[in-house]
């Protein structure tokens, strides 16, 4: 008996200790990689090009630049070209001073693609944090709100309809939709709300996601006592749902528009698609990459890093949240 | 729209007429006879490789947090990580791992990401795929594996189950109707998941021997289409729509196939 239980025992340690060593490797490169990404970040071009891969910044590099900006005037064009890098996080400095996306959109609008459109980017650095929080905020909220609704009004209203909008989004949830963009593009256009932020606002006021079904068994989970006893004090429908029922899904509305934050924030391929004038910081670092607008592996890594940040602030104030166990049943913490 | 062409008229704008099946036809005829086919091969080794590799070890991986082995509850935050970080930032840094540093050490041109062939090129854009892409899936995974109820995991331990048994004979058929509905949205995803190598080249030419995916190529074939389709130009939004419709049309079929023999030859919870 006691050799059988050493035995499991021992198997019990293989596994661990097998799939453990490939977690903490996988750990491993994760912090390597983002640790060398912002170490590097920190380094002097000519510090990186010259050979220090691996080690830490030689400050020397940040030295000299200091120098020769102090020997110059502003206004110089010397200056102005090395202003930023007198310090340490002189390649974030630079990041933040020369993103920019000088894009010139040309495209035809109207129901009768008839109105042509010729506009340059609002791509400044605060013209891109601008466009980034009307963005996100916007469709981050609408994204949530449209399926906190949807899921509100077929759970508490049981009537035929609500049954086929339960269908219809298991339908299109498992229809496997290919290329379906152009035929948006084509519709934006002709609706002008291309090239609009609440024009993305709107296209993301959709609930046929998973998001409605979590809201729908989490408003089904709640008592229909609550709306009669309010409805017995005169409160209406409008009262009944936005001031007893929301708050009570609070915590799954705030983790779904959290998760839809994170995921707006990160996308890239949106404003490409669908705000060429509207660079979010997103697509304006994406394009970075390809632009040649910086020519050395520090500042681009700076930018990009620069990029991480926020979404990295959110996760560790938010980790709970984000990583709560959403389920068919609602959030589990 | 993929039976409809556009035409610019002066003065009037784009006009949309019907147009039959020409953007089928057109479609085809490129489909047949260009590197069309070599992204079908691309995007099929892509979707092996996320279903016969990351989904096994992200079930390995969702089993180890589930058993609370040793710091699990580190590694859960760990593999969840690469999900809120920007992937333009995380390629961003890969790229200048594998390609830069390794050019700098080596000399060799385009380093991992196309200094050693195809084969490499392809395994490199691979192995970023699988060490980004754990995040969501395991805690889906962790989350079904949850809800099983504890008397099942203490009956099987009961009858001298270990570790490994439990796995395969409790946990795999209990999270089963997970695991299928993963492979059905893997598979609805087949055709539009870019595989990251839009983020890694942007439009950018891929590097020799390889093809890219359909879904990197409706990307960037989107990013500059219009509605009128100018010869050697980018494909029109028709003629985009139209290639669209043909793979939902394969596609669709393929998915209530697969998703009808994995209910009918799956595990039993008995």
């Amino acid at each position: 008996m006691e050799i059988k239980k050493k035995k499991r025992q021992f198997k019990i340690n293989v596994y661990a200790v097998i799939v453990g060593v490939l977690l903490a490797l996988y750990a491993l490169s994760i912090f390597f990689a983002l640790g060398w990404g912002f170490i590097t970040s920190l380094k002097y071009r000519t510090d990186f090009e010259g050979g220090n891969y691996m080690g830490l910044p030689n400050m020397e590099h940040w030295h000299k630049i200091a120098d020769l900006v102090g020997s110059l005037k502003p206004g110089d064009e010397l200056y102005e070209r090395y202003s930023n890098f007198t310090h340490l996080f002189g390649n974030y400095a630079n990041a933040i001073a020369r993103i920019s996306v000088l894009d010139h959109a040309k495209y035809y609008t109207g129901f009768n693609l008839d109105i042509y459109v010729d506009r340059m980017a609002n791509g400044s650095f605060f013209g891109i944090i601008t466009n980034t929080l009307l963005y996100v905020g916007g469709t981050a909220l609408f994204a949530t709100l449209a399926p906190c609704i949807a899921g509100y009004l077929c759970a508490k209203f049981k009537f035929k309809f609500s049954g086929i909008v339960c269908t219809f989004v298991l339908f299109v949830m498992a229809m496997p939709l290919v290329g379906n963009t152009t035929a948006m593009l084509t519709l934006l256009k002709r609706l002008s709300l291309y090239d609009t932020i609440y024009g993305m606002w709107i296209t993301h006021c959709s609930f046929a996601n998973s998001y409605f079904l979590i809201f729908l068994a989490c408003f089904k989970g709640l008592s229909n006592t609550y709306a009669e006893a309010a409805q017995i004090d005169g409160a209406s429908y409008w009262k009944v749902m936005w001031q007893i029922y929301v708050p009570l899904a609070s915590k799954i509305f705030s983790t779904i528009f959290l998760l839809q934050v994170v995921a707006q924030y990160n996308n890239y391929t949106t404003s490409m698609y669908y705000l060429p004038t509207y660079p979010t910081l997103s697509y304006a670092i994406w394009k970075i990459q390809f632009s040649g607008v910086f020519n050395s592996k520090p500042e681009l890594l700076a930018t990009s890093l620069m990029l991480s940040l926020p979404m990295l602030i959110i996760f560790v104030i938010f980790k709970n949240k984000l990583m709560g166990n959403i389920s068919l049943g609602g959030v589990k913490e | 729209m993929a039976f409809s062409k556009y035409d610019f008229i002066d003065g009037v704008g784009n006009v949309s007429s019907f147009a039959g099946f020409d953007n089928f036809s057109f479609v085809l005829n490129k489909l047949f006879s260009s590197s069309l086919i070599g992204m079908f091969r691309d995007t099929f080794i892509m979707y092996a490789v996320l279903l016969f590799v990351a989904m096994p070890i992200g079930m390995f991986f969702s089993f180890y947090i589930y058993k609370k082995f040793m710091f699990s509850e580190f590694f859960r935050v760990i593999l969840f990580l690469p999900q809120v970080l920007s992937a333009v930032a995380m390629t961003t840094i890969y790229k200048t791992l594998t390609n830069d540093l390794v050019m700098m050490y080596t000399g060799i041109d385009g380093g991992l990401l196309g200094g050693y062939g195809s084969v490499v090129t392809m395994i490199t854009i691979i192995f970023y795929t699988l060490w980004m892409g754990f995040g969501a899936n395991i805690l889906l995974y962790y989350g079904a594996m949850s809800g099983i109820n504890d008397s099942i995991i203490e009956a099987c331990h009961l009858d001298g189950c270990n570790v490994i048994k439990e796995f395969f004979y409790v946990i795999l058929p209990s999270i089963y109707p997970t695991i299928t509905t993963f492979i059905l949205i893997d598979i609805a995803g087949i055709f539009t998941n870019q595989m990251n190598l839009h983020t890694f080249y942007g439009q950018k030419p891929l590097p020799e021997g390889i093809n890219g995916t359909i879904g990197y190529y409706l990307v960037k074939q989107t990013q500059h289409s219009d509605f009128v389709y100018l010869e050697n130009g980018p494909w029109s939004y028709s003629q985009l729509s139209a290639l669209g419709v043909l793979i939902t049309v394969v596609t669709v079929p393929v998915s209530l196939i697969v998703r009808t023999l994995m209910e009918k030859f799956g595990p039993s919870e008995d």
